[in-house]
């Protein structure tokens, strides 16, 4: 089966220019668009159809880093986010503070922002982390032993990501 | 989704909700989390160091309904039971006294875990005073069986 990477005439690697992504999803896209095919056969309609649905779903998982990320390390052979969920007790206990923190902001515009501010940092400093890592990935023969360890770590780190996320998403939803 | 009455009781009027000074001897502190939402629960358990009963328990759970309730039962089951019978709890309890739908399963999973982790905590400290206060004439005992088996567990 074809990878996102592949479909996009992509290299396989973290390290990615937004430009030439997006610009290898515009022409392709153009190029199986339905409404150019629309003298077709059938068949030539449905393929290019699905060809399309596939070209949106690459272009969607690749373009933001952490789902760009769990993709390819999935590719590269795992962890799963359901294979590894441990984390270590240091980072639990920073989140439940950043949890406290958020609870006592409520209502106070400035401090909220404040935190959103944080956690942005946050997970900007985590998708450096993610790139340093694939970077010390690249740098291994394909049957280093030392590659299932790095992709545990990647696989910590978009662990830390969703955290982030569920924080982020808690601070706009404004609610609990 | 329908919530049984018992998720509702708990999660509107959740049971020792607090915190209990982690430094202390007699207290285990559990910390788990599930990626996949986001939510955080500390559990914390007061043990009598002469009997070896937990005479109170303490949560603050940042989560869904769900995980609040599960914690919240968990510290009330806690209350008056030995270490062996509390590491004996099991989630599929939980999810039968909560009725807890089949997607909300993994938040008394969270729970059982964090019950285990705060005891895992409780026995490392009572094992690295043990050592400290021993340490002196005891050099050729084997040391730190029960801290080993809690790391081993948790790693």
């Amino acid at each position: 089966m074809t990878d996102h990477f592949e479909l996009l005439g992509l290299p396989r690697r973290f390290a990615l220019d937004p430009q030439a992504l997006e610009q290898a999803y515009r022409l392709r896209s153009r190029a199986v668009h339905p409404d150019y095919h629309a003298q077709a056969t059938q068949a030539e309609r449905q393929a290019s159809m699905e060809l399309s649905a596939a070209l949106n779903t690459a272009y969607t998982v690749l373009r933001d880093p952490f789902r760009r990320a769990d993709y390819l390390v999935q590719l590269l052979g795992g962890p799963s986010a359901a294979e590894h969920k441990q984390m270590p007790p240091d980072f639990l206990a920073e989140m439940l503070e950043c949890r406290e923190q958020l609870e006592q902001a409520r209502g106070q515009p400035q401090a909220l922002a404040r935190l959103e501010a944080d956690f942005h940092r946050r997970s900007q400093q985590l998708i450096e982390q993610l790139g340093q890592l694939f970077a010390e990935l690249e740098q291994l023969a394909p049957d280093d032993p030392r590659q299932a360890e790095i992709r545990r770590r990647i696989r910590m780190v978009l662990n830390a990501g969703q955290y982030v996320r569920g924080l982020l998403r808690d601070l706009n939803a404004g609610g609990a | 989704m329908p919530y049984s009455s018992k998720i509702l009781d708990h999660y509107n009027n959740p049971r020792n909700v607090g915190s209990f000074d982690a430094s202390d001897p007699t207290v285990g502190t559990g910390l788990v989390g599930a990626p996949e939402c986001g939510d955080v629960m500390k559990l914390q358990i007061k043990v009598n160091p002469q009997t070896g009963i937990i005479e109170d328990a303490r949560f603050k759970t940042f989560g869904c309904g769900s995980a609040i309730a599960s914690s919240s039962l968990a510290t009330e089951w806690l209350k008056g039971k030995t270490l062996d019978e509390a590491m004996a709890i099991r989630n599929t309890q939980i999810v039968e006294e909560l009725a807890l739908p089949p997607v909300k399963v993994h938040c008394s999973v969270l729970a059982e875990d964090a019950i285990k982790a705060a005891i895992r905590n409780y026995l490392e400290k009572q094992q690295s005073r043990h050592e400290t206060t021993s340490s002196t004439q005891a050099s050729t005992h084997p040391s730190g069986t029960l801290a080993a088996e809690a790391a081993q567990t948790s790693a």
